[in-house]
């Protein structure tokens, strides 16, 4: 079965080209547009990844992290923090509210992709050895 | 113009009072310096002042040598009357900080004239701060445009990028040859305006002493053979051969990384660009005393020596080669001054022109975070060096302000241990001159004292209380824990 993929990302062209790439490289993909809808899709679907916009309208993506990850039931779940600044402060935040990666909009679909591996892998070794 | 007059002697007063009145001047008459004191430290204090010196209590010198040690925001103008006359009397008011002084007894004239001459520095004064105001905020405004401009422009990028790379990795469906061309150089044009935006935005992080260094131990040999394998590509297109010049497996150095790649970067592609064909380019570091001597040297067209002056400053370009590759903007060399200054380093550039340009930048060849240690009491230095000899520090060690601030600026430590009593340039005066250095001004500081610290005096805009203080004598297990957690913030 394909891995599943949540996508939270309040610009339109942007949600579509990342659920297209991903639908392209053989994932199943839920979307949502804003951080509460977001986070009511997540606790719903149980994506295997979660990517996530920084800025978004409501709550944000440092919340939506700090959420998940202390949350028993979805803290396994690994979270790509996606931003269109590279302000080095908001990696830091990033990492500090739990995000696996933190990941520039600008950056190249194939480093994307090859991060999104390595997670569901990371994720999967977790729960064999747990 | 409002003026403060501090006078005991009640005549005195009074004449001084109507005389300046007659003028037109709002007279503040006050008797004793206490009481001009107060008028003086209030918030909306008269720009000129004139003291009798002579007054019981606080005489008219102590209150201009408390207002000159206290940080006022605006200037005042202050002439001191006297009845002494002795030339070292003048000395020690002017020395003390009074502009100007008028003896007793005075005729009304000479007051109006001393007065009119303390009324032009006044409006010279504040016609400068006017301005310096105003450019501040030019600058600020200049640094806020740049952070919100690169992000704005980033998303509409992000969404380019995305959709032609989905076209052109046939997502969309086939492309023909001339589609896939056009898209191809879309692509690359995109690529260009991210890089532009990405070293504009740097550019305004380093000037505003934004950088944050993220040190660890670093292989620099490692930094050299990633940058060649990088470039391998574009100079095998223009025919260029790289060369590497290594004395040594691995050169470990206590770096950022990411941003010594970036000096790299920077400074092979100039060199691959300002190369003609079929020439080499080597890359090297030579390994001193105390420093890595890093190098890129090229065989290209070179750099005259009026050229070789300017080459670091923003926007500087002396030759728009023609040909194929990305034509830069002239801030590839700030950003890499200002990365090898922020590790403590330099960077210069030797050239001949016709025949190759060498840049150069050091490191200091350290494979730890270096901790600077100030105390004008040489045994406590030992001590503190001693408590913290268990962690893997180097240590550099000053016994004055002066000193310290010195290796400070030229060793860029990763942390201070400071103590705030010493002779000449104390604790409060070392920090006012790191934190007022965009390049030291985020060191962190560890203050180290047996006095009370009044913390108003640290100065620091933003968050005086933000540098931790202990007192001695300190507990080793507290220091050691608070120097880690520092230098790793
Ligand atoms: N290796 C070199 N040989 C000859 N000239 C050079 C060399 N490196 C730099 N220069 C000169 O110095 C100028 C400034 O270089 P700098 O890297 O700051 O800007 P740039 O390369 O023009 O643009 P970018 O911002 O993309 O780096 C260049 O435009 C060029 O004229
Ligand atoms: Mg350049």
């Amino acid at each position: 079965m394909p891995a599943k993929i949540a996508i939270i990302e309040d610009n339109a062209a942007f949600r579509k080209i990342i659920d297209i790439r991903l639908k392209a490289e053989g994932y199943d993909t839920v979307v949502a547009e804003d951080g509460l809808t977001g986070l009511e899709m997540v606790r719903n679907e149980k994506p295997d990844l979660l990517i996530t916009d920084l800025m978004l309208p409501g709550i944000d993506g440092h919340k939506i992290s700090r959420m998940l990850k202390f949350d028993q039931r979805y803290r396994h779940i690994p979270i790509i923090m996606l931003t269109s600044r590279d302000l080095e402060e908001d990696a830091d935040i990033a990492k500090q509210c739990g995000a696996d990666a933190f990941i520039v909009k600008t950056t190249k679909a194939r480093i994307v992709l090859d991060v999104i591996e390595k997670l569901l892998h990371k994720v999967t070794d977790f729960r064999e050895t747990a | 113009m409002r003026i403060l007059i501090a006078e005991d002697d009640n005549i005195s007063r009074k004449l001084l009072k109507t005389s300046l009145e007659k003028r037109g001047y709002d007279v503040v008459a006050t008797k004793n310096g206490v009481e001009a004191w107060n008028v003086l430290a209030s918030n909306d204090a008269p720009q000129l002042a004139i003291l009798d010196w002579m007054m019981p209590e606080m005489d008219g010198v102590d209150v201009i040598r408390h207002l000159r040690s206290a940080k006022m925001k605006q200037y005042t103008y202050i002439i001191l009357l006297t009845a002494k006359g002795h030339q070292d009397d003048i000395a020690t008011g002017l020395e003390a900080g009074a502009d100007d002084y008028l003896r007793k007894p005075f005729n009304a004239k000479e007051l109006h004239a001393r007065v009119r001459v303390g009324q032009r520095m006044i409006e010279i004064q504040n016609q400068l701060e006017d301005h310096i105001r105003r450019l501040k905020e030019l600058d600020q405004l200049k640094k806020d445009f740049l952070a919100m401009v690169s992000h704005e422009l980033r998303t509409p990028l992000a969404v380019m990028k995305g959709g032609v790379s989905l076209c052109l990795d046939g997502v969309a469906g086939q492309l023909n040859d001339t589609q896939a061309d056009l898209l191809g150089d879309t692509l690359e044009n995109i690529d260009q305006l991210t890089r532009l935006i990405t070293d504009l935005l740097d550019m305004s992080k380093i000037e505003a002493g934004k950088i944050v260094l993220r040190r660890d131990t670093m292989d620099l040999a490692f930094s050299v053979r990633k940058a060649l394998n990088a470039f391998k590509y574009s100079a095998g297109e223009k025919g260029i051969t790289l060369k590497i010049a290594l004395n040594a497996s691995s050169l470990p150095v206590y770096a950022d990384a990411d941003k010594i790649d970036q000096v790299f970067n920077n400074l092979i592609s100039n060199a691959i660009r300002y190369t003609p064909e079929n020439k080499e380019i080597t890359l090297g570091v030579d390994i001193l005393a105390n420093d890595y001597l890093c190098y890129v040297a090229d065989t290209g067209i070179g750099i005259s020596d009026n050229n070789l002056k300017k080459l670091f400053s923003k926007f500087t370009q002396f030759s728009r080669v023609d040909g194929p590759g990305y034509k830069g903007t002239g801030i590839g060399l700030t950003i890499a001054r200002g990365l090898v200054e922020k590790h403590g380093g330099k960077i210069w550039a030797e050239s001949k022109e016709g025949e190759g340009t060498t840049f150069n930048f050091t490191l200091k060849r350290r494979d730890r975070p270096t901790v600077l240690i100030v105390d004008d009491e040489p045994k406590m230095v030992d001590v503190i060096e001693k408590v913290l000899s268990h962690g893997n520090y180097h240590f550099l060690k000053a016994y004055s302000g002066e000193e310290a601030c010195e290796l400070a600026q030229s060793e860029m430590p990763a942390m201070i241990v400071l103590d705030m009593v010493m002779p000449g340039l104390d604790g409060y005066g070392v920090i006012d001159k790191l934190k007022n250095d965009v390049r030291t001004q985020d060191i962190p500081v560890l203050i180290l004292s047996s006095a009370q610290i009044e913390p108003d005096k640290i100065s620091g805009e933003n968050d005086a209380g933000a540098i931790p203080i202990m007192t001695k004598p300190v507990k080793p297990k507290k220091l050691i824990d608070s120097v880690e957690s520092l230098i790793k913030n």
